[in-house]
């Protein structure tokens, strides 16, 4: 027993799961600048979200920074002074002058974008007045919900369908295999937009999107490359040592085989839920998405401005602000997948 | 080699059969209500049942789908709600895309692939890192953005009227989509033409010089388009699709440009390389002649993984153009996502299975193709697999 023990202690060294090669890993992530950057606007982001809850409870007003209904009433009526019948402007501009006093009645107030930036609204508002900060605070927690919940379902999905396939072989990797090339055929954010807009649209809370999304996408896409990497590792000497020494098929799948596939595998899904959060941001853009605020939803606003209120301009703080958001998400995973990969400077496949 | 072929091609077939199961219980369960509860509000429950029984919608869940495996095999995709046949309506819808994809990837795999070499080759410099994340930013661009600074900044290059006037040209029957479907067919033999030269010239050592390729790829096609006199169609259909092919471009040369320097890196540690550095050959040649040839296998196997998600982003831009409805953006894509978004609201299953199978058959055939030129660039892949 004491043999068998040593030998795995041995293999674990070579397959470089001791706490030298551990730092080593980590100094090239650290040395790798996409890597780093990845990783910085992920605590940022991740920061955004813990921050909207607190801030509403304490220093912000939480009717005057709702990202949906916190119509801050200074800026509706700068808009309201100019637009609306005589009656409601004398309301209006009661309403307006005791904030700014320079608003006369009938004046064409500039700034139909919203307010520009300020101490009260940090990054301005939309024309109605919605705090874009809040927005995009309210955002970031949703999103990286789906982005979590997707990437976790894509990890167990796709080891499962790689690790079982290339231990067991025969019929399993058959159906496995013949599965994942089928779902490659149907791109995951495609169903997901088709199922986001459909009737069930509502079911779809932040989780149980990410969790569909990482079935489809680790079952299919993750699970093909992931195959591959699973059969190589089981060519391996050290499985066949283990085999040896008496290991069964659970010791082998997850002490030798999993660990082994961990790092590849985490580049992969990393890529693959970029696709989870653009999807679930277009269809917040559409506007036949689920009821609840998204990033998504401030481009939908954005868009539909000029549509509901007339020939005036798209008011390109709002869409900027929330396009910039969803890309720049999207892309710290990719750049932290990038750094991950130079950290365990990935074999050759 | 055929036997090869034809493995894959049974392969293929088995994936599709596999791909219509779940796709079709999917859409089945999934999109609620049909054709029928949308549309026939007033009509009474018997005019409702013989409605549904003659579109067929009575019969139960396991005869419908033998139905339509046995309609796939004849190449009948059913009939679409409005009464036309489904493959008549994704002959229309599907040139568009098809010609924004391919068209796209003419202008982003060359850059790409290119950029993609240099970085790879010089990794750790700040260049390659700015490149990669440069090449991150575009892949990861969220695509209604994007085609937001497409429109207010580049719309003056085209006319105002965009894609909309397309639309209106193909309503008109001024313009044909059979002139879409022939450009298409064009450029793609003139490619496959190309590429088997390239192949036999391989047998003899020597390579097809890039601007054999370039003036070939854009001479070719457009000495035909005179030729046949459809070269003013050609520039109208160009012009109006000129915004959605950039937009898909930007989108695409990240993805290539990453893929290209991944695999660049991976194989500059190849034994070969120091072999022919010991040779004393130029950098230059051993990245462009050793290093960069034999990378291209690997690249184009990952980048058959992102296909079908490149199509994703490619109907997310067609969809971002024309909306909403008549399109703050002014313009409307005639393409498979318009197709399949309106066939969505209207609860046509069928006509959302055939936009949905179209894409998995397009994305089989890129594979099968990539498939084929792998094992005749690779005789270890055509040897492995008779060895099996």
């Amino acid at each position: 027993m004491t043999a068998v023990a040593e030998r795995e202690t041995a293999v674990a060294t070579s397959t470089g799961a001791t706490s030298g090669h551990r730092t080593a890993a980590l100094a090239r992530f650290h040395g790798s600048r996409p890597g780093m950057v990845g990783l910085v606007l992920l605590i940022i982001f991740t920061l955004m979200a813990v921050a909207y809850p607190i801030l509403t409870r304490t220093v912000w007003d939480p009717n005057l920074y709702d990202p949906e209904f916190g119509l801050d009433l200074v800026i509706v009526n700068k808009v309201v002074v100019a637009e609306v019948v005589d009656a409601q402007r004398e309301v209006a501009l009661a309403f307006a002058a005791r904030r700014d006093p320079s608003i006369r009645l009938g004046d064409t107030v500039p700034g139909r974008v919203g307010a520009g930036f300020g101490t009260t609204h940090l990054l301005g508002t939309d024309p109605t007045g919605r705090d874009i900060l809040a927005m995009l605070l309210a955002g970031a927690g949703p999103a990286l919900m789906i982005a979590v919940s997707a990437a976790l379902t894509t990890a167990v999905v796709a080891l499962s369908f790689a690790a079982l396939g290339a231990y067991f072989r025969g019929p399993v990797d058959a159906i496995l295999s013949n599965t994942s090339n089928a779902l490659l055929l149907l791109p995951a954010p495609l169903v997901m937009i088709v199922l986001g807009t459909s009737r069930y649209r509502n079911a779809f809370t932040p989780v149980t999107f990410g969790v569909l999304y990482g079935l489809l996408v680790g079952g299919g896409a993750v699970a093909i490359v992931m195959r591959s990497e699973a059969f190589a590792t089981m060519s391996k000497g050290y499985i066949d040592t283990a085999r040896a020494s008496g290991a069964g098929s659970g010791r082998i799948i997850g002490r030798h085989l999993v660990p082994q596939l961990l790092p590849l595998a985490s580049v992969s899904i990393l890529v693959g839920i970029t696709g989870a959060i653009v999807a679930d941001a277009f269809i917040a853009f559409t506007g036949f998405g689920p009821n609840r605020f998204s990033w998504g939803t401030m481009l939908s606003w954005a868009i539909a401005f000029p549509d509901l209120n007339g020939p005036v301009d798209t008011p390109w703080n709002v869409l900027v602000a929330g396009g910039l958001a969803i890309s720049l998400l999207a892309a710290s995973f990719y750049l932290v997948a990038i750094g991950i990969h130079a950290a365990f400077d990935m074999p050759k496949r | 080699m055929t036997r090869y072929l034809a493995g894959r091609i049974f392969a293929g077939l088995v994936t599709l059969v596999i791909f219509v199961t779940i796709l079709f219980f999917m859409a089945e369960i999934l999109i609620p209500g049909d054709y029928v509860t949308q549309f026939t509000l007033g009509m009474s429950p018997q005019d409702r049942a013989a409605l549904r029984a003659e579109l067929g919608l009575d019969q139960p869940l396991l005869t419908r789908y033998l139905d339509y495996m046995a309609g796939l095999l004849r190449g009948d995709l059913g009939e679409t709600g409005g009464g036309g046949s489904v493959i008549d309506a994704l002959i229309a819808f599907l040139p568009w895309t098809l010609l924004i994809f391919v068209f796209a990837m003419a202008i982003a795999f060359p850059i790409g692939h290119r950029l993609g070499k240099i970085a790879g080759w010089r990794d750790g410099t700040p260049g390659a890192a700015g490149l990669t994340m440069a090449s991150v930013g575009l892949y990861t661009l969220f695509p209604p953005l994007l085609v937001f600074f497409l429109v207010v900044f580049v719309s003056g290059l085209t006319d105002n009227q965009g894609i909309g006037a397309l639309r209106a040209l193909l309503k008109d029957g001024a313009l044909s989509v059979d002139v879409a479907w022939s450009m298409l067919w064009t450029v793609v033999v003139i490619a496959l033409a190309l590429g088997v030269a390239a192949l036999g010239l391989d047998r003899y050592h020597r390579t097809l010089p890039a601007w054999v390729w370039a003036l070939g790829l854009i001479a070719g096609p457009v000495l035909i388009w005179m030729a046949r006199g459809m070269w003013s169609d050609v520039i109208v259909i160009l012009r109006y699709l000129a915004l959605p092919i950039i937009a898909v471009a930007i989108l695409a040369f990240g993805e290539v440009a990453l893929v290209s320097k991944s695999t660049v890196k991976e194989a500059s540690h190849e034994e070969f390389v120091f072999a022919a550095r010991a040779k004393g050959l130029p950098d230059k040649d051993i990245r462009d002649h050793h290093v960069a040839r034999y990378a291209l296998l690997p690249t184009l196997s990952k980048l058959m993984v992102s296909v079908p998600f490149m199509l994703v982003g490619l109907m997310i831009i067609e969809i971002s153009f024309a909306w909403p409805k008549d399109g703050a953006f002014g313009m409307t894509v005639p393409g498979m996502s318009s197709a399949l978004f309106t066939s969505l609201e209207n609860r046509d299953t069928t006509m959302v299975l055939g936009g949905l199978l179209a894409v998995g058959i397009i994305v089989l055939l890129v594979r099968l193709f990539l498939d084929v030129l792998q094992a005749a660039l690779d005789p270890r892949i055509r040897i492995g697999s008779r060895a099996q």
